[in-house]
């Protein structure tokens, strides 16, 4: 009897099997795209942003859960940095772990790969990038009440730090949710020293202190990936701060109910009360008669 | 038309006191039993499956829920207008219709709040409106005054009805529970001159301070709607407009209860045509204050014909609404105000068929405030399935709502069986007072 | 699908930084140890755990790597209720509204609805087909919650479950809702919808606590409405109805900074409002609403029906 359902119980498990891998041989698997992007800010550790795709139909679409594994110059256990899974925007994103950080800083030139690998919906795909490593040096002068924004894009040649001619790059103000441009053109172009320049003349505002982030940077270059440098800067217009969400107003909220709301009626209130439980204490000294006559 | 001299204390007391169930009041609490119980079943079905149930949708977000709530908030104001103000200026023959209109008031204010409960979409969290409550929304300002109003019409049914008790616990079955329940009401009214003076002193301060009160309630419930910006709504005549539909709504109400307890407790001798002579004479004086006001809150917009307005007012001079919207007005003001003008409208039978008309048209009226409205909103209805684009009630809605009517009726019903709907006591002193005069 | 740099501008990515610019331009909201910034500030470099799994390579080798590296990226912590009917201090979220490119093809609606487990019948965005008189120009014109400073809904919320925020948005507690629907009929705007069925939700979205900056879960017989998407500005990124938009109808920001953005332009408010002639809708009623139009004038697109919706 026990035989009988051990041996039925692996029948139904090689039956299961079976249709289980027959299901998964008819689904075919579709081609990914994958794009890997380096960011880095000023020293800060780079990050690395990854996105995934596919082309069901006519136009790519985003794809979401994709897990991306992350190596820095080789594809092995000691180059693994760990594995981004993608958002519902379809992208995902890692900052290089530290423990990588020696070694990225003795580099001058390096490999990010990533991988998708046994996915069940996906084919295995592979994309790497080699980066350069560059360095922006952003500096803000006044002279004359006129303000300047350098930036000098740099790259280490031959022992040294040289400038990058030629090299698109964004000067720009940080604004909450983007950057806005900060000189008359969208775009400078370095010149033969790596230097770009643009006088600043916005007046726009900054925090309570009028304090600014502006910066450069250079976004998706070929060889040195997307770099920006940014500077806190007093040349904005101080924030005058606005009380208007903790005055006393019919929208505010009941702690902040306005003042005659709070008068007038309660003094209804009490009043029109008051009276009812005058109108009870009546009740009572009813009763309390009735009860007296009774025992008279 | 003259009350018989001769009618003594003793009588009065045998034919006010409460009478058991005939076969016809046996059959009506059924009904209305058997209604109230459909519409639980209803509410058990929105409870469980949510407001879905309703054909309420996010244009038309309020439907007959409110409107029903407006209705029972305006015949609610019959207790003050005949208690209160005939009282305060002593209109003589009001003492038969006090304790009808204040048991009216009192069962139609309480379904008033219970229906407002039915409408909110997460009623067990009525409690957030004390843990949380805001005093800057109309509805917390609705809610104190029904509160205030519920309790104040209660206390005005009671403290007359103190001194019938006597003669209740006198007259009933001694150790019956009904006995008990007369007894912990008002075993200690002994009627001493103490007791008379305090007594007449808290029914006069009541009367003074539930007029304002009354008012109040009807205001503020009108403002639930005048404090927004909807076409229909948005007008500073609302407050008047709402008492005065209220005051006429109660008055027919008053008329159909005075026609029934008249017949069915056998109380010509005590609600004479002479009360039906002058309650219809008061009708007409309020269709009219209504009608006035009805051609204020629809003449003057229309002559404008503002864009946000026009859509609501041809819905309802020509459109969707346009057939409920003259019926109401002819059939629930204009015909009432016409026959009643007759002496012979106002005889007991066509004023209670005009007393009918009035509250059946006043409570598609209250409809007609809300619905048209809801279905007229600023930026066109758009992008909606065709369902959400109009609104007529469900059965669970309908159900719920003729339940919820059907209880207030039932409260009134249940009063009546244990209590003299006609004050015994005031009568028999008023018959002494004026024994060889005439009514 | 666009180029991700452009809806999502370099310099944000890494949020540390994001971070830093907001904590110094004096915006992260009173830094309790509960903020989010702060929190995501403290994300430190993952510690190897010693336990190994196996990863196919590309070619096929298999590679044994430390399953600490393996885990997601530590999520936002939840702020607390409190900190949400706050808002994010020194913030006021404005939205601008182009209508001369909007031609009707309800990207916004749709990501705004996948977003917030919209049901199609109670669009969060709706996109009427606006033509003031006979003779006058048709013109598509997307509505949100227009997030009034003189909100009426707000006004008339009995119990403080519709509120108004110091960052401008006006937000919904479902968890304090009792569903009065006062606020629909006070909203002039139609920009409310009622949760009058138990919202169809995949089950892991069930369980999740209530955010009134995700609007999610939504709860049956509570009020729903665009919410302005706090949760993703908090992630230094866009509303789903801005960074879904082909031709950057929506532009968002901050009025204290004085620049919005669509993701790919980005442009000083004042000045757009300016040269543009934005204005807002029923002004005259006086609920002074944070969304801004653009007048349908020099029109990227000619006016047809390209979704097929029938015109109401």
């Amino acid at each position: 009897m026990k035989r009988l359902a051990y041996s039925s119980m692996i029948i139904a498990l090689i039956l299961c099997t079976t249709v289980l891998l027959s299901a998964q041989e008819k689904k075919e698997k579709s081609t990914l795209r994958i794009n890997l992007a380096y960011h880095q800010q000023n020293e800060d550790l780079p990050i690395l942003r990854v996105s995934a795709q596919t082309k069901p139909g006519k136009k790519f679409e985003a794809v979401e859960g994709v897990a991306i594994n992350l190596f820095f110059n080789e594809e092995t256990a000691q180059g693994f940095m760990g594995r981004a899974t993608t958002n519902n925007a379809g992208v995902g994103s890692l900052s290089l772990p530290a423990k990588f950080k020696n070694n990225w800083d003795s580099l001058l030139n390096f490999k990010f790969i990533a991988t998708v690998t046994g996915n069940e919906d996906f084919n295995d795909e592979m994309v790497e990038i080699e980066i350069v490593k560059a360095r922006i040096d952003l500096a803000l002068e006044e002279e004359d009440s006129v303000r300047v924004i350098r930036a000098k894009v740099l790259s280490f040649e031959d022992g040294s730090w040289v400038g990058v001619p030629e090299t698109e790059i964004k000067l720009f103000v940080r604004r909450l949710l983007s950057d806005l441009s900060a000189g008359e053109e969208e775009f400078y172009t370095t010149d033969e020293a790596g230097e770009a320049s643009s006088e600043f003349s916005l007046a726009i505002p900054g925090d309570a202190y009028g304090n600014i982030i502006i910066g450069a940077k250079i976004e998706d270059h070929d060889l040195f990936g997307s770099k920006a440098a940014t500077k806190i800067i007093k040349w904005g217009i101080p924030l005058e701060p606005d009380n208007s969400f903790d005055r006393r107003t019919l929208w505010a909220t009941r702690d902040k109910t306005p003042i005659w709301l709070l008068i007038f009626p309660n003094l209804m209130i009490a009043g029109v009360w008051g009276t009812i439980f005058y109108l009870i204490y009546l009740v009572i000294r009813i009763i309390k008669l009735g009860k007296a006559e009774k025992s008279v | 038309m003259s009350r018989q001299p001769s009618i003594s204390a003793d009588k009065i007391t045998m034919d006010l006191l409460p009478q058991k169930f005939g076969k016809a009041g046996v059959i009506w609490t059924s009904i209305l039993i058997v209604l109230c119980l459909v519409g639980l079943f209803a509410y058990y079905r929105q409870l469980t499956q949510g407001l879905v149930v309703t054909a309420m949708r996010d244009y038309a977000s309020w439907g007959i829920y409110i409107s029903n709530f407006v209705f029972f908030v305006a015949i609610s104001l019959v207790g003050s207008l005949i208690t209160a103000i005939f009282r305060l200026a002593n209109v003589g023959w009001r003492t038969p219709l006090t304790r009808i209109s204040e048991i009216i008031a009192v069962s139609t204010i309480l379904f008033a709040s219970i229906i407002i409960i039915v409408d909110m979409g997460r009623p067990e969290r009525f409690t957030h409106l004390f843990l949380y409550s805001r005093l800057q929304s109309p509805i917390m300002w609705d809610v104190i005054v029904i509160t205030t109003y519920l309790t104040l019409s209660i206390l005005f049914l009671y403290f007359p009805l103190l001194r019938d008790l006597p003669a209740l616990i006198k007259n009933s079955k001694s150790g019956s529970g009904l006995q008990k329940l007369y007894s912990f009401l008002g075993s200690f009214w002994k009627g001493t001159a103490a007791q008379f003076h305090i007594s007449e002193k808290a029914t006069t301060i009541i009367s003074v301070m539930i007029i304002p009160i009354a008012l109040a309630i009807h205001t503020v419930t009108s403002w639930l709607f005048a404090t927004t910006y909807r076409p229909g709504w948005d007008s500073t005549n609302f407050g008047a407009y709402f008492v005065s539909g209220a005051f006429l709504v109660g008055a027919g109400g008053v008329l159909i209860a005075m026609y029934v307890f008249r017949r069915a407790y056998k109380l010509e001798a005590y609600i004479t045509e002479k009360h039906f002579d002058n309650m219809g004479k008061i009708v007409v004086m309020l269709a009219l204050l209504y009608l006035y006001f009805n051609v204020n809150e629809y003449l003057v917009p229309a002559f404008k014909m503002k864009k946000a307005e026009e859509h609501h007012l041809l819905g309802l001079f020509t459109g969707d609404f346009s057939i409920l919207f003259w019926t109401t007005i002819l059939l629930g003001m204009i015909l009432p105000i016409v026959i009643l003008l007759f002496p012979q409208g106002r005889r007991p039978m066509p004023a209670f068929v005009m007393g009918i008309l009035v509250v059946v048209g006043a409570w598609f009226k209250r409809f007609l405030i809300v619905t048209p409205t809801m279905l007229s909103p600023f930026l066109p209805m758009y992008d909606v399935p065709e369902s959400y684009m109009h609104y007529w009630p469900t059965w669970e809605e309908w159900s719920i709502t003729i339940g919820s009517l059907a209880g207030a009726l039932l409260i009134i019903t249940i009063f009546a069986r244990l209590f003299p709907i006609v004050p015994i006591h005031e009568t028999i002193a008023e018959t002494e007072i004026r024994k060889p005069e005439a009514v | 699908m666009r180029p991700l740099p452009k809806i999502i501008p370099l310099g944000q990515i890494p949020r540390r930084n994001f971070i830093k610019g907001a904590l110094l331009s004096g915006i992260a909201s009173g830094c309790s140890s509960k903020d989010p910034f702060t929190a995501a500030a403290k994300e430190e470099a993952v510690q190897p755990s010693g336990e190994t799994v196996k990863l196919l390579s590309t070619t096929g080798e298999i590679i044994e790597v430390d399953k600490a590296y393996l885990k997601p990226l530590e999520e936002i912590p939840s702020i607390t209720n409190v900190a949400e009917r706050m808002g994010i201090d020194g913030k006021k979220f404005v939205m601008v509204i182009d209508l001369s490119r909007c031609r009707n093809l309800k990207r916004c609606q749709e990501a705004c609805n996948h977003a917030h487990f919209v049901s199609d019948a109670q669009n969060w965005i709706k996109i009427y087909p606006m033509q003031e008189a006979e003779h006058t120009a048709p013109y598509w014109q997307p509505t949100t919650c227009m997030h009034c400073d003189d909100p009426p809904c707000v006004k008339v919320c009995p119990v403080d479950a519709t509120f108004k925020r110091q960052d401008g948005i006006v937000g919904i507690d479902a968890d304090r809702c009792i569903g009065c629907r006062f606020c629909m009929a006070a909203c002039p705007y139609s920009t409310r919808v009622f949760n009058w069925d138990k919202p169809m939700l995949p089950p892991e979205v069930m369980e999740m606590q209530y955010s009134s900056e995700t609007s999610c879960p939504p709860k049956i017989g509570t009020v729903s409405k665009c919410d302005f998407c706090p949760d993703m500005v908090r992630k230094g990124e866009l509303p789903h109805c801005v960074s879904a938009c082909p031709n950057g109808v929506f532009f968002f920001g901050d009025l204290n900074e004085d620049v919005v953005t669509n993701g790919s332009e980005t442009v000083r408010f004042s000045d757009l409002i300016r040269d543009r002639s934005g204005y807002r809708l029923m002004e005259d009623l006086g609920t002074k609403p944070r969304v801004y139009y653009l007048p349908p004038v020099d029109r990227l697109f000619p006016f047809e029906n390209e979704s097929k919706t029938p015109e109401g």
